[in-house]
């Protein structure tokens, strides 16, 4: 079942692009990464998900219910935290704890007291004292005090330390393990290659690609270096060789179709060296985020 | 309705409702005071001069005879500019609390990421904005009753004028918080609603001024929000203003739910 679903989505800011016909689903229990660089439409997807912005066209679902016209139904299992987090500098962890409860109508104090003590995390401090990081741990211990089924974070980690970054990692397999779900925003290749199952990415605002990370890494062509003793003119390239870099001797490029007819290729000149290996994933979102395609 | 919402918008404007009363409260009592006890003494003087009483008519928004009776000196307590501005600085500061200052702080998308409608928030506001202006009131009535307590018995006013003026002044209260909760609505400036708001309310005062001068400013009078006030009437006839009444709440309740409708559709970005 999928806890999230777009449908066409598009929003867009007057001239200015948002997102343009997002179509995207969220299955149950998933830890769901959603890549692309800065200006891509993350947060702009995300806010239509919160009901802050009504989609241009299109729609947009979690738990089949409406994120506009039902936002404040479906957000009682729903836990977020906005990229660029402010919260009420006034009150201390404590009280905005007690009153997330209040107007949640439930009692989140007990949830909400272990993960400060996971994040080791002061309650008493007033927000206007707290510095960026201490602010992000709160907003998370907000956001999953209640326990939801469907967390939304939005660059969570920014702010945070290598430390802590990894705790929450940690915290985000264990609820993703307990069936719960979480829709995992950033621009961090690395963060999202060792936390998620399944990755979304965007590009100037249009999905281009939605797969499980062992998909990405089958689709993606294999990664070829050739070092010659004497290399061949570039006029008799094969169709399954795409050169990217040429130093002289050693040729760097993308694979396009089999191993076998690139091999048969190979044969024909003086090869010293040939390495053919699957991309790493970082080199492989790159490929997404600069053309598009891997 | 949301209790964590309420007490949200406690915690939030209690100490500016707590400045304003207090501030309401000492003046009101101060005015009720030394008008009645030093002014009467000068009134045929200063009713005399032109502009002095040019100046009262534009204050009380009505004609005064030659002699300041008992009833305008009573009456002046209630339209007292720093009376006036203290309200509706509450007003416009309450009222732009949400969506404009929650929008300008950054802080609505957590305001709005907890599963309560733009709905529950804008009743809930309302309430405490209602609950909160009752106390601005009550300061007045204080005041009022504590500074006339200490003048000669014609200077007393009668305690049901007192309440009806109190109810005037209140719906008043509501029809300005009602046009800075719209221009909220359509803000993600707080600072901007409340200019706005504030220089409408302003040009509102001024126009009431101009009217006593200017001819054509006293045809168009009834569109200045403080046509719709007139402690002086109350004072001289004692009959429920029902028009005014009337007029304010309609006005106030309409300002409401457009602001209602307007913070429910627009978009919401901190970014």
């Amino acid at each position: 079942m999928s806890i999230i679903e777009l449908e066409s989505l598009t929003r867009t800011y007057g001239k200015r692009r948002g997102i343009e016909a997002l179509t995207l689903s969220v299955p149950d229990g998933c830890l769901f990464g959603f890549l692309g660089p800065n200006g891509a439409g993350k947060s702009t997807t995300i806010r239509v998900l919160i009901g802050l912005l009504k989609p241009t066209s299109g729609q947009a679902r979690i738990f089949r219910k409406d994120c506009w016209s039902e936002s404040h139904l479906l957000k009682a299992e729903v836990g977020y935290v906005p990229g660029d987090l402010r919260l009420y500098s006034w009150y201390n962890g404590a009280q905005l704890l007690h009153l997330t409860g209040l107007i949640r109508r439930r009692d989140v104090f007990a949830t909400g007291r272990e993960l400060a003590d996971r994040f080791d995390f002061d309650l008493s401090v007033k927000v206007r004292r707290m510095s960026r990081g201490m602010r992000q741990k709160l907003g998370l211990i907000l956001a999953m005090a209640h326990r939801p089924r469907l967390l939304i974070l939005d660059e969570p980690t920014s702010g945070l330390d290598p430390l802590m970054q990894q705790q929450l990692h940690d915290l985000l397999r264990e609820w993703a393990a307990a069936g719960h779900t979480v829709f995992f925003s950033s621009h961090t290749l690395s963060e999202v290659e060792q936390l998620c199952q399944r990755v979304a990415i965007v590009r100037d605002g249009k999905l281009v690609a939605d797969k499980s990370l062992e998909e990405l890494r089958l689709q993606a062509g294999h990664q070829v270096v050739i070092r010659w003793k004497r290399p061949p003119a570039i006029e008799h390239l094969p169709a399954c060789f795409a050169l990217e870099k040429n130093d002289g001797l050693t040729w760097l490029g993308t694979q396009k179709g089999s191993t076998e007819e690139l091999i048969r290729w190979l044969n024909r000149f003086e090869v010293d060296d040939l390495i053919i290996e699957r991309p790493d994933l970082e080199t492989l979102f790159r490929r997404y985020y600069d053309k598009g395609q891997p | 309705m949301n209790r964590g919402l309420i007490l949200k918008a406690v915690y939030e404007i209690w100490p500016t409702t707590l400045l304003c009363a207090g501030l309401l409260f000492g003046f009101e009592a101060l005015l009720s005071y030394v008008l009645p006890t030093y002014l009467d003494e000068f009134s045929d003087q200063l009713a005399n001069i032109k502009w002095i009483r040019q100046l009262m008519q534009a204050m009380l928004g009505s004609k005064i005879a030659q002699h300041f009776g008992p009833q305008v000196i009573l009456s002046f307590p209630w339209v007292h500019p720093v009376i006036l501005a203290t309200v509706w600085a509450h007003a416009i500061i309450t009222c732009t609390r949400c969506p404009a200052g929650e929008v300008d702080r950054g802080t609505i998308d957590v305001l709005l990421g907890y599963p309560v409608s733009r709905w529950d928030i804008h009743r809930s506001d309302a309430l405490v904005w209602v609950g909160s202006g009752l106390v601005l009131m009550a300061a007045l009535w204080l005041g009022n009753l504590l500074g006339s307590a200490c003048v000669q018995g014609s200077f007393r006013p009668d305690a049901s004028r007192r309440w009806l003026i109190l109810a005037n002044m209140f719906f008043l209260y509501l029809a300005v918080g009602g046009l800075a909760a719209i221009l909220s609505s359509l803000s993600d400036f707080r600072g901007r609603a409340m200019t706005i708001a504030f220089v409408a309310v302003l040009l509102s005062y001024l126009w009431t001024f101009l009217e006593q001068f200017w001819w054509p400013a006293r045809q168009f009078a009834f569109l200045s929000v403080l046509y719709y006030y007139r402690p002086l009437l109350i004072l001289d006839e004692g009959k429920i203003p029902v028009a005014h009444l009337s007029f304010l709440s309609t006005f106030a309740l309409a300002e409401w739910l457009v602001a209602g409708w307007l913070f429910s559709r627009r978009d919401l970005c901190t970014v």
